[in-house]
């Protein structure tokens, strides 16, 4: 049995209707049997994977809206990510800039330690195939990043690009699980620190 | 708290139920003094956070400017079955404000996300952020919740933040990347429209603003409780429905005669101008526990409807404070009529119903006698942090009688003692006792099951099972009456929302729930959030 279990948050970028989505889907419901419908919907799924020194991985998967006019909203999913998988259309070349963009944001914008996973989509539409093996793996080896083609639809490469994400991740020193996954900085309240004002003068109502 | 000898030696499950029930508890007590829109009109008057109001009132106000913004706008392609989805999604985001507990508004959210979900698969479109998103927004729109930016800013303040991680951390972020796409919205962040007509539309939006007409058929049914609301800057729903938050699910031991009065609660409440979930499910609630336990009091039942309504009136006419008392008691609020609480020009807006609509002809004799502050203080016995139960089993019994032609109660000394006479004094109430008495523990064993049914914790679980259902008439549009017609359609809709619940399942809560789809998602939301 496992021996080490690590968490971490991943997040998914990509221009809608690159399969990102799908990807996931591929990912978590092929990866095991007991996949088990997540409690909300599918926009959040978790998965988990196993590496060959028995060290389990799980991935929170944090799905983003691709449509250009959700852009703005992306740092409140990247936010505190470990990772992220950042996915283009191999049919469509105005993909793989959207992908750029979003490797650039993230490169500045993300926390610096994040592994940033690039992924050609529908390999099994190779036949339209607009954008080049070269061409997008020399972009990831000049950006450090990792780069490989999945078919979501059959599932070719799928499990791979999480199994060697995981691989990569920094096994030895987890991530804290930290409280700050929800956008909007919580400021706490100290419980020992006498408040100012708030209920001091008053009794309680009970 | 684990070093503390009742949870010294509790399982990791049972101390965790124990926590969440701990923060219930105190969260529901700390309300007054913890969430800014009921702070804001607490007496006496605490402190708060002035920035929560403003924000409140601005993003009301922005979303009231684009109630005329459709679906295409968003490309999100809705068909003739979506519009319950949709309306349902509203309600169940809507519900955020009768909760006190950041639990339980979290799990509006979710709930309301979950339905979205259930449209998405409805529509056959992928599942995934990029048809959620546009959804969310869009229902977002279309409800406006009064208070939200509160209502966030209190769950990420005071929710156990191991408990906002993971899942719920991921549709709580995206209420609130909805919240702040609506707050920078232009005409380019929409689809299927031109600068010129976007700014033309929330340019008659603007004009449309300051009607003085409720009745106004510029502002929807659905926008405008919502932004009269956020214009009065009051609490205008919580306060009268915030003791439902442990409301109990009942069994629906006569569903007609349920529904009935439902159907009269709607027509009146649909005079008052107010959302009609919300009342309706209080009231209804009130009523069904009413025949639940008391079958042969039924002739009270128009009587307990008009002091709870009354209560209400005069809550919502201004304030969000304890219940007023009559006696030395330093609350002890103007015995007028609640008026002077009143801050803002809008008051005519609200005052709802004039006092002869009332369907009681005791009404009258009610509101400015003590009764009515008995009625109005057993409303607000669960806002102080007790559980649903006695808040509505005053009105079944000779209990509510008591209370309501006996003399003001004489300054509660303490709600629980206040409760233990009301339990006294309702004779047939012995299986209610014990989830009251029972302390967080006992109530963590119901947190595990109830999943994600805001009902759930503390004090319901112990009496509630699976089986039964809980009686909420939400879907305005739904017939009431059981509609065999349309059941095969109820179940498609169904399965779409619960695609991993049994058929079989689906079919028996629909029966149970005389075919009223509004009703069996409740009680299917409560069934698979406890899986």
């Amino acid at each position: 049995m496992a021996n080490k279990q690590y968490q971490f948050k991943l997040v998914l970028l990509g221009e809608s209707a690159v399969g990102k989505s799908s990807l996931v889907l591929r990912f978590v419901k092929d990866q095991f049997d007991d996949y088990r419908e997540s409690t909300i919907g599918a926009a959040f799924l978790t998965q988990t994977v196993t590496l060959e020194d028995q060290t389990t991985v799980k991935f929170e998967i944090w799905d983003t809206a691709g449509q250009e006019r959700y852009k703005s909203l992306a740092p409140m999913y990247y936010r505190n990510a470990n990772c992220a998988v950042v996915v283009y259309d191999i049919t469509q070349a105005s993909s793989l800039d959207k992908a750029r963009t979003w490797i650039r944001e993230l490169q500045r914008q993300a926390d610096p330690s994040i592994i940033i996973a690039l992924c050609g989509n529908k390999v099994d539409l190779a036949a339209r195939r607009q954008v080049l093996q070269e061409e997008a793996k020399k972009y990831a080896e000049e950006e450090g990043l990792m780069w490989m083609e999945t078919s979501a639809k059959t599932g070719e490469g799928v499990t791979e690009v999480f199994t060697a994400i995981a691989k990569k991740l920094p096994l030895t020193a987890p991530p804290p699980r930290s409280g700050r996954n929800v956008a909007g900085a919580r400021t706490g309240v100290d419980l020992n620190k006498q408040a100012s004002g708030q209920g001091q003068n008053e009794s309680c109502n009970c | 708290m684990r070093t503390c000898e009742v949870w010294k030696n509790a399982s990791d499950a049972e101390f965790d139920s124990a926590t969440e029930g701990m923060e219930k508890l105190v969260m529901n007590r700390l309300y007054d003094f913890t969430f800014a829109p009921q702070a804001a009109h607490a007496v006496p008057p605490k402190q708060y956070n002035p920035d929560d109001l403003e924000r409140d009132r601005v993003l009301a106000q922005r979303i009231s400017l684009f109630g005329w913004i459709e679906e295409s706008h968003l490309d999100i392609p809705l068909d003739e079955g979506s519009q319950g989805f949709v309306m349902f999604a509203q309600q169940e985001l809507l519900k955020i404000n009768h909760y006190k507990a950041p639990r339980d508004k979290l799990i509006c959210i979710l709930n309301s996300c979950k339905v979205i979900f259930g449209l998405i698969r409805h529509l056959k479109k992928e599942e995934g952020a990029d048809s959620f998103l546009p959804i969310l927004i869009y229902v977002l729109l279309k409800a406006n919740p009064p208070h939200l930016m509160s209502n966030v800013e209190f769950i990420n303040r005071f929710r156990n933040p191991a408990k906002i991680q993971g899942e719920v951390g991921y549709y709580l972020s995206s209420l609130i990347g909805a919240i702040s796409f609506i707050e920078t919205m232009d005409h380019t962040s929409l689809s299927n429209i031109t600068k010129e007509e976007f700014e033309n539309n929330v340019e008659a939006a603007i004009q449309a603003l300051p009607v003085s007409n409720p009745q106004s058929p510029i502002i929807s049914r659905q926008e405008a409780p919502a932004y009269i609301a956020a214009e009065l800057e009051k609490p205008a729903p919580s306060p009268p429905h915030a003791g439902e938050e442990s409301a109990q699910p009942l069994a629906l031991s006569t569903p007609a005669l349920v529904n009935s009065i439902g159907e009269d609660a709607r027509r009146l409440l649909q005079k008052t101008g107010d959302t009609i979930s919300k009342p309706l499910t209080a009231i209804s609630r009130i009523f069904s526990e009413a025949l639940d336990e008391a079958e042969n009091k039924l002739a009270y039942l128009p009587g307990p409807f008009a002091p709870f309504e009354l209560g209400r009136e005069r809550r919502e006419g201004g304030d969000g404070q304890p219940p007023p008392q009559q006696g030395p008691h330093p609350q002890t609020p103007s015995t007028s009529t609640g008026a002077p609480l009143i801050q803002t020009p809008y008051k005519a807006r609200v005052r709802k119903v004039p006092l002869s609509h009332m369907p009681s002809p005791n009404t009258t004799t009610y509101s400015p006698s003590p009764g009515t502050m008995a009625g109005l203080s057993l409303e607000d016995t669960p806002s102080r942090g007790i559980t649903p139960w006695q808040a509505y089993t005053p009105p079944q019994s000779a209990g509510s009688h008591q209370q309501i032609h006996s003399p003001a109660p004489r300054g509660y000394p303490h709600p629980e003692q206040y409760m233990y006479q009301q339990v006294q004094s309702a004779p047939p109430l012995p299986p209610r006792n014990q989830p009251q008495f029972q302390g967080p523990v006992a109530d963590g064993a119901g947190l595990q099951f109830s999943g994600l049914s805001p009902r759930g914790p503390p004090g319901t679980a112990g009496t509630t099972g699976p089986s039964t259902v809980s009686p909420l008439p939400y879907v305005p549009r739904t017939p009431i009456s059981p509609a065999l017609d349309v059941s095969g359609v109820h179940k498609e809709t169904l399965r779409q929302i619960f695609p991993v619940t049994d058929v079989e399942v689906i079919d028996l809560v629909l029966e149970t729930n005389g075919g009223d789809l509004g009703k069996s998602i409740e009680s299917l939301l409560e069934l698979s959030s406890g899986q």
